[in-house]
């Protein structure tokens, strides 16, 4: 089973993430500080960091930036600021992903097995003539499936499309009538919301917090993209 | 050379030095003007003598003229020294004292103008041909002309040469035409002697007389700045001190110099006489010497003052006007001290009657000239309107700064340039106003940001300790318990830990959404779509709750300027608050209308309570309808909406009938 290193300074946050992640059958190590957790790497074969961001003698950001120097085991921020800033900050330091504080811990789970599917079992599977592949999200165009992060998701036709559409122009945003008419193949003449509504069904499926979105984005006021 | 310039027997050897050179420059000035008027830089010492002998026979011709015109011919020839004839237009003799063996030396004639013809001669001549008559004639206008004689001799001889009467030709009335002169060898040398002596003295010597000239005149200029220069000099230390001397003003001291020099120089004039050539000499010479010295004295002084730098204030006439200056000065001073010291009003009564009592005066001496008096009204006329032209200027300048202050604009100031009196007072205290409104802004703005500083400081250090509660509330709830107890309690931890979370992260957002500390980075954003996609988000949780949608827009699509991610914001809230607030089973009206140029958005619902509150303190932060106070959520919502909405300069519009609760957005609508 993998181990996770869990580094914070607060000692009931370590052991209540200790229970948590037990429960789910994962190894762990505790660490209070960003030196001590940079000692335990070094020393240990370890499947993926939980790391606070405000710490004393090393800061989570100094810490994961010595962290990549060496190694690149997935690393999952702990913040307890909310601002872009911070999260632009710890993504382009080396993060694979980020939870601000207070976070909720099935959540939180959500998250870790996301990065260990990744990093585990995913990490050499090469992507196949058929298939697209998008962060954690993959599409089998033969078998018309969708796995997010190796586990099934069921989509009907309709989501189906509008994701593989989405994933053939990574990033370009579309608004909900072009959408429509590229999808649908037909003109909306009033239906845009229904885009919105089957937009906001995908992310509900594919998404950890469909409330802060990590691939389908919505561009307000322009339409929807999917981050690449 | 500053023992030189302090040394008083330098000085005093370079004034006698300086005083003989002028004497050198004067006579070789002199004696060049007189050689070159000689011709004796142009031609040989022949031509010279000749011009000479012309000169002097030039020379003589007035003084004979007028003998002849007031004596008798007769007694002119034995007063002229020099030989004439007198000729008729035939040139033909008719009387003159020149002997025929005489040898001609040098001759000129010279015409003789009317005057002379007509008036005299020809009565003249009658006696010199009677002989006796003559004598006693003539001799009345000797005595008119000469005074009496000096020695009572008998007539005075015959010419140098007896002239018998058949010599003489009569001249029977016959105009005299010519006159003619002439040195001859019996004249006597001196008669031009001294002078052709002069020349043959001076003329071998006439290059080094402008050589003398030059040399004199380098030495005395040089001499002159020697002294310029050492004036105020009285010991070696090259230090200036004030003498004697300049202890008398500078102007007074000129006035007694140039009058002295004028004196001396009267004088000299009044003085000169012939006949006492050497003493009238001597006294010019020390005259000119005194003149010269005075001015001198005067020019010294004025360089050691020039060189204190005290001229001017060594002026009587300076202090005089400097002393006149400062009175005036004082008595306006003191004139403006009274009138500034008078209220406005008082101010203008004065100004208004001095003005009137102008304008009669005006009108009553230019009265009888219509012309005068319109041109004097025009300029009159002209001068009011210009202060009237300034008195409105400076009005509108402070009533603009007023107004921009009033509209709370701090960087105004009101220009102070230009203004007097009162309307300076004015401006000044509209810019201590302005300096307080900034101030007091400056600080709310630094005690708003020191306020939104704490509220997040002390979120982030909320949140620390709500992670591990929110974790073991959760924890807690997943041991299996029988009592029911328990479980109701964990859930109104659960329920209440996460309203906790929820309120500190808003009450960041609402600090620094109201305090302007986001940035914003709007965008062109299309309402239309946006509305699609709130439709979208909000529709099945809208229908969950019994509530029904309608959306309305116009055809075509509408663009505003505005940061989606906050616009967002704003539109989640507003339907976050109609999903908890509004009444199931009624409609949900979302509206997009065009309103000549701006695009308006409006949210309408009808609320579950009463709401009892102004629409205004809906927005301020943690007022909420009183009823909703249990309920969930932090109450920061509209505060929220309503700062975002501010900061990106969308108009919010937020209003109660009733049940019906309405928020409009109001956007600028871009092409």
């Amino acid at each position: 089973m993998a181990k996770i290193l869990i580094c914070d300074d607060e000692k009931d946050i370590v052991s209540a993430l200790t229970i948590y992640l037990q429960a789910e059958g994962y190894e762990t190590v505790p660490a209070y500080n960003g030196r001590e957790a940079l000692q335990i790497l070094r020393g240990q074969e370890v499947q993926l960091v939980l790391l606070d961001v405000m710490m004393p003698e090393l800061d989570g950001i100094s810490a994961l930036s010595k962290i990549r120097q060496e190694s690149n085991v997935p690393v999952i921020l702990l913040t307890a600021k909310s601002e872009d800033t911070d999260k632009v900050l710890g993504l382009n330091v080396g993060a694979d992903d980020y939870v601000t504080k207070p976070f909720n811990p099935v959540e939180l789970i959500a998250r870790v097995r996301s990065q260990l599917r990744r990093y585990l079992q995913l990490g050499g599977g090469a992507a196949q003539g058929d298939t697209m592949k998008l962060g954690g999200i993959e599409i089998d165009d033969k078998k018309k499936t969708v796995t997010r992060d190796g586990e099934p998701v069921s989509l009907t036709p309709r989501e189906y499309d509008i994701l593989k559409f989405l994933m053939q122009h990574p990033g370009e945003v579309f608004s909900p009538s072009e959408l429509y008419r590229r999808v649908w193949n037909e003109e909306p003449y009033g239906a845009e919301s229904t885009v919105a509504v089957h937009i906001r069904h995908l992310r509900e499926k594919l998404e950890i917090t469909p409330a802060q979105p990590r691939w389908i984005k919505a561009v307000w006021g322009q339409g929807y993209k999917m981050e690449n | 050379m500053n023992k030189l310039k302090g040394s008083l027997a330098a000085k005093i050897v370079a004034i006698i030095l300086l005083a003989a050179s002028c004497l050198v420059l004067c006579g070789a000035v002199a004696g060049i003007s007189w050689l070159d008027g000689m011709g004796a830089y142009r031609g040989g010492k022949d031509e010279v003598r000749e011009t000479l002998l012309d000169n002097s026979l030039e020379n003589r011709l007035y003084p004979l003229m007028n003998d002849l015109r007031v004596l008798p011919v007769y007694s002119v020839y034995t007063r002229s020294d020099v030989r004439f004839e007198l000729l008729d237009e035939n040139w033909q003799v008719l009387a003159g004292n020149l002997a025929e063996d005489e040898e001609i030396l040098r001759e000129m004639s010279y015409p003789i103008n009317s005057f002379y013809q007509g008036m005299y001669f020809q009565s003249e001549f009658e006696p010199l041909v009677t002989g006796e008559s003559l004598n006693r004639a003539s001799e009345e206008e000797y005595y008119e002309a000469y005074g009496p004689m000096d020695e009572p001799s008998p007539l005075p001889t015959p010419s140098p040469r007896p002239v018998n009467a058949d010599e003489m030709k009569k001249p029977e009335g016959t105009q005299v035409y010519f006159i003619r002169l002439c040195w001859t060898d019996r004249c006597e040398q001196r008669a031009w002697g001294t002078e052709l002596q002069m020349l043959e003295m001076l003329h071998p010597w006439r290059y080094e007389l402008i050589g003398a000239a030059v040399a004199s005149f380098l030495l005395a200029v040089l001499l002159f700045v020697f002294l310029m220069a050492a004036a105020g000099h009285h010991d070696a230390s090259g230090e200036v001190k004030a003498g004697f001397v300049e202890k008398i003003p500078a102007d007074l001291l000129w006035l007694i110099g140039i009058g002295g020099i004028c004196a001396l120089i009267a004088v000299t004039g009044s003085f000169f006489s012939d006949n006492y050539l050497v003493a009238s000499l001597v006294t010019t010479a020390l005259c000119l010497l005194g003149a010269g010295l005075l001015a001198l004295l005067c020019l010294m002084s004025t360089a050691v003052r020039l060189k204190l730098g005290t001229f001017l204030d060594s002026c009587l006439i300076w202090r005089f006007l400097r002393w006149c200056w400062k009175w005036i000065k004082a008595a306006f001073r003191a004139i403006g001290k009274l009138l500034r010291g008078l209220p406005l009003v008082w101010k203008w009564i004065p100004l208004f009657i001095v003005l009137m009592i102008v304008d009669m005066l005006l009108t009553a001496s230019f009265r009888r000239d219509g012309d005068m008096l319109v041109f004097v009204k025009l300029v009159q006329w002209t001068l009011l309107g210009a202060a009237i032209l300034y008195l409105a200027r400076a009005f509108q300048r402070l009533r603009r700064g007023a107004k921009a202050i009033a509209q709370g604009e701090e960087k105004v100031v009101v220009d102070e340039k230009y203004l007097i009196g009162d309307l300076k007072d004015h401006a000044e205290d509209l810019n201590h106003i302005r300096d307080g409104l900034s101030r007091a802004v400056d600080e709310r703005m630094k005690s708003e940001r020191l306020r939104t500083e704490l509220i997040t400081n002390v979120s982030h250090d909320i949140k620390t300790p709500l992670t591990s509660i929110i974790n073991y509330v959760d924890l807690l709830s997943r041991e299996e318990t029988e009592n029911e107890k328990t479980k109701e309690y964990v859930e109104v931890l659960q329920r209440q830990s996460a309203r906790l979370k929820k309120l500190t992260d808003d009450l960041v957002e609402a600090s620094k959404a109201s305090t302007g500390n986001l940035p914003v980075a709007a965008e062109k954003l299309e309402l239309g779509v946006l509305l699609d996609q709130t439709a979208g988000e909000y529709g099945e949780r809208l229908a969950g709750k019994n509530l029904d949608l309608r959306v309305s827009k116009p055809e075509e699509p509408v663009y505003v300027q505005a940061d989606p991610r906050h616009l967002w914001r704003i539109l989640d809230n507003l339907m976050n608050n109609i999903l908890k607030y509004a009444q199931p089973g009624t409609r949900v009206y979302l509206n997009l209308e065009r309103e000549g140029g701006k695009a308006a958005l409006s949210f309408r619902n009808i609320s579950a309570q009463p709401l009892n509150i102004r629409p205004e303190e809906l927005t301020e932060r943690f007022v909420r309808g009183d009823s909703a106070r249990s309920t969930e959520g932090s109450g920061l919502g509209l505060a929220i909406a309503a700062s975002l909405a501010k900061l990106q300069n969308i108009d919010l519009d937020l209003s109660v009938d009733g049940d019906l609760f309405k928020v409009i957005l109001r956007f600028d609508e871009q092409e």
